[in-house]
């Protein structure tokens, strides 16, 4: 009953006035950027986060949200149609999407991805919307010990699964994490704040999330003259994408098994659309009858890539509210502004701010509808004028960033430092270290330090054990000693799979 | 060493300068507030050290990125001199007057010459984000040289 008037109440706000316009305003934004390749899942929702400053916390999260939820259905419009992938969680979506556009069956392929986002994505937020409770209720019983490890996990995780070299994906975290650690203390001392006051409150994260993720990206850019080279132009069929719908729903255990797939991913914290989009496009085929029709042009490994990875999103969304641990890039701007409008998630946010959380889920849940609409109506149109040129897209949107960084305070300081991160972000990239384990790391600080001190302070003398006593602190040691080992035997085996190859 | 280059340095050098004038900064903090970000120091130091080992054995030598082109060079600088130039003097220019300087410096410098689009976009640009910051969001832009040609 409790659940019925929070999701009543949640409704009722997301419908309201603003925020449905928010919800309308995000989605086709999203979907603009997230057709725009080069222009990934965390730069849109990071160059988009300065115009929430003063909208209400539920629009300006509805907002972010919807831009979040659309720029994976963008990512894959380009992804099938130039073999182009929007955002790298539509990179599985690309091999069979583009091999269809060759062999002349572009809308069925469109329809069906489109289709199978829409209902990885409903049904992930459902899940969230049945479950954000109970989850909730489960992360209230854990302890500074355990918040801290979690925290930790975040930086943990992203080397284990991430791409790179696993020392310079950790050696990014733990940079990311001493950035997070100047300011204040908790014991009132004021650490590395090198004589400013901009830095007593700790490092903001705004200008660190436009540096690392917009202008870092802006700089690579300016290598090229177009952001995407046409390759042929494609004519409008709304009809035969819309007759692409049945393909999905045709293929009810494949849309399940992603879906869940997606949201148990989400649920990892700083895990990602990405790996949840591969998973899933490698589990379907190897559950298929036709495992050789994979990467020529298999219906059934879009419909899995496309579920999983906007399953991905409620799971991932969950984790950041509940445990304030960014489940994804995307969500961990989302938390960015979360904190920037004062409010603290935890387990706490879910009985202390229903109508936010439960509004958030349903504007969500709207936002696939939206989603469907716009990706129909423009997804053809959208292809032919992505041949943005950078002359026109990287002046544009570094002016954008800077305005956006110094609105946040009215400070220039703010400004040097997004500038000053995204020279070091365009560095990291050109050299195997990452940029979302900084971002992560400036984000968590600040949670695992004070757990620390917490933990000093509640334990005393013999605080140390305490990770080692309590069940759940030792479960998580072990699950990051698993995942550290996991890198430690990729890296291994990574040269010998690339000798072999050459 | 035959891998090492200039831009390969650029982060380990700043992690490490950063990690050495934090400590310069915090070295009297009490133990509770000290305790954390030693261990992500020597944590990071250590990865470092093992990141150098790697190097110094080669097997990251087929991740190096590739040559960049004197020409491709000059853009990516150019993308970052001149908004920092401009910047110095923003409270002069003002926001305004910013954004169109900065919007045309970087569209001749990124090789756009059609008068129309050169016209169009900065003006366009220094408008649509004046209104948007200054009306929608508040901020505070300072008006400069905007200022005193109203005045």
């Amino acid at each position: 009953m409790e659940l019925l008037n929070h999701v009543m109440s949640g409704l009722e706000a997301a419908l309201g006035g603003d925020t449905i316009l928010f919800a309308v305003l995000g989605s086709a934004l999203g979907i603009l950027v997230g057709a725009t390749p080069g222009l990934s899942s965390g730069m849109a929702v990071a160059v988009l986060l300065p115009l929430t400053f003063t909208m209400s916390p539920l629009s300006g999260l509805v907002f972010l949200t919807s831009v979040y939820v659309a720029v994976t259905y963008g990512g894959a419009i380009t992804a099938i149609m130039l073999n182009t992938p929007g955002a790298p969680e539509n990179a599985a979506t690309a091999r069979d999407g583009y091999a269809l556009t060759r062999q002349g069956r572009s809308s069925q392929a469109l329809g069906a991805a489109i289709a199978a986002s829409a209902i990885g994505g409903t049904l992930s937020y459902f899940m969230m919307l049945l479950g954000i409770g109970a989850i909730a209720s489960v992360a209230l019983g854990f302890g500074p010990t355990e918040i801290f490890l979690v925290a930790l996990c975040g930086v943990m995780i992203l080397g284990a699964l991430g791409g790179g070299s696993l020392i310079k994906v950790l050696a990014s975290g733990m940079f990311g994490l001493l950035v997070g650690t100047v300011g204040m203390v908790p014991t009132g001392e004021w650490r590395a704040t090198f004589g400013t006051m901009y830095l007593v409150e700790g490092v903001q994260v705004v200008p660190v999330l436009i540096g690392m993720f917009v202008v870092s990206e802006l700089i690579e850019l300016a290598s090229r003259d177009r952001v995407v080279e046409m390759r042929k132009h494609v004519p409008g069929d709304v009809r035969a994408i819309v007759r692409g719908f049945g393909e999905a729903p045709r293929r009810p255990f494949n849309i399940l098994r992603s879906t869940g797939l997606g949201i148990l991913v989400g649920l990892i914290p700083a895990a990602g659309g990405t790996l949840a989009s591969f998973t899933s496009y490698s589990l379907a085929r190897r559950l298929s009858k036709q495992p050789e029709a994979y990467g020529k042009g298999s219906l059934e490994g879009i419909v899995a890539s496309e579920t999983a990875n906007n399953a991905c999103s409620g799971g991932a969304l969950t984790v950041s509210l509940v445990l304030g641990v960014p489940g994804s890039v995307a969500t961990a701007v989302i938390l960015g502004a979360l904190t920037m409008q004062g409010l603290q998630p935890g387990p706490q946010i879910v009985s202390q701010q229903p109508v936010l959380v439960y509004g958030l889920i349903c504007a969500a849940i709207l936002s696939q509808a939206l989603m469907v609409i716009f990706a129909v109506i423009t997804g053809r149109a959208m292809t032919s004028a992505l041949a943005i040129p950078t002359r026109m897209l990287i002046p544009v949107l570094l002016m954008l960033s800077i305005f956006g960084t110094y609105a946040l305070r009215n400070a220039m300081f703010d400004v040097w430092t997004m500038l000053a991160f995204g020279v070091l972000g365009f560095f990291m990239k050109r050299h195997g270290y990452s940029t979302a384990a900084v971002v992560m790391g400036v984000i968590l600080a600040p949670v695992a330090d004070s757990e620390l001190i917490r933990t000093m302070q509640i334990f005393g003398n013999g605080w140390y054990t305490a990770f080692f006593t309590r069940p759940v602190s030792l479960l998580i040691i072990l699950g990051m000693l698993g995942c550290f080992l996991h890198g430690l035997l990729k890296a291994r085996r990574r040269p010998r799979v690339v000798e072999e190859a050459s | 060493m035959k891998n090492l280059s200039v831009g390969g340095l650029v982060v380990p050098v700043t992690m490490l300068s950063f990690t050495l004038a934090y400590w310069w900064q915090a070295y009297g903090l009490s133990f509770e507030a000290r305790l954390f970000p030693l261990a992500l120091s020597l944590a990071l130091l250590t990865l470092m050290a093992g990141n150098l080992v790697q190097f110094l054995r080669h097997r990251d030598s087929r991740q190096q990125p590739e040559k960049t082109s004197r020409h491709i060079a000059r853009r990516r600088a150019l993308v970052v001199a001149l908004p920092v130039l401009l910047l110095l003097a923003w409270s002069q220019l003002g926001g305004f007057v910013f954004v169109w300087l900065a919007v045309l410096a970087l569209q001749w410098a990124l090789g756009e010459r059609r008068p129309i689009s050169l016209a169009a976009l900065p003006l366009g640009s220094a408008v649509a984000l004046y209104l948007l910051f200054s009306t929608l969001l508040h901020a505070r832009v300072p008006m400069g040289l905007l200022g005193v040609l109203v005045n």
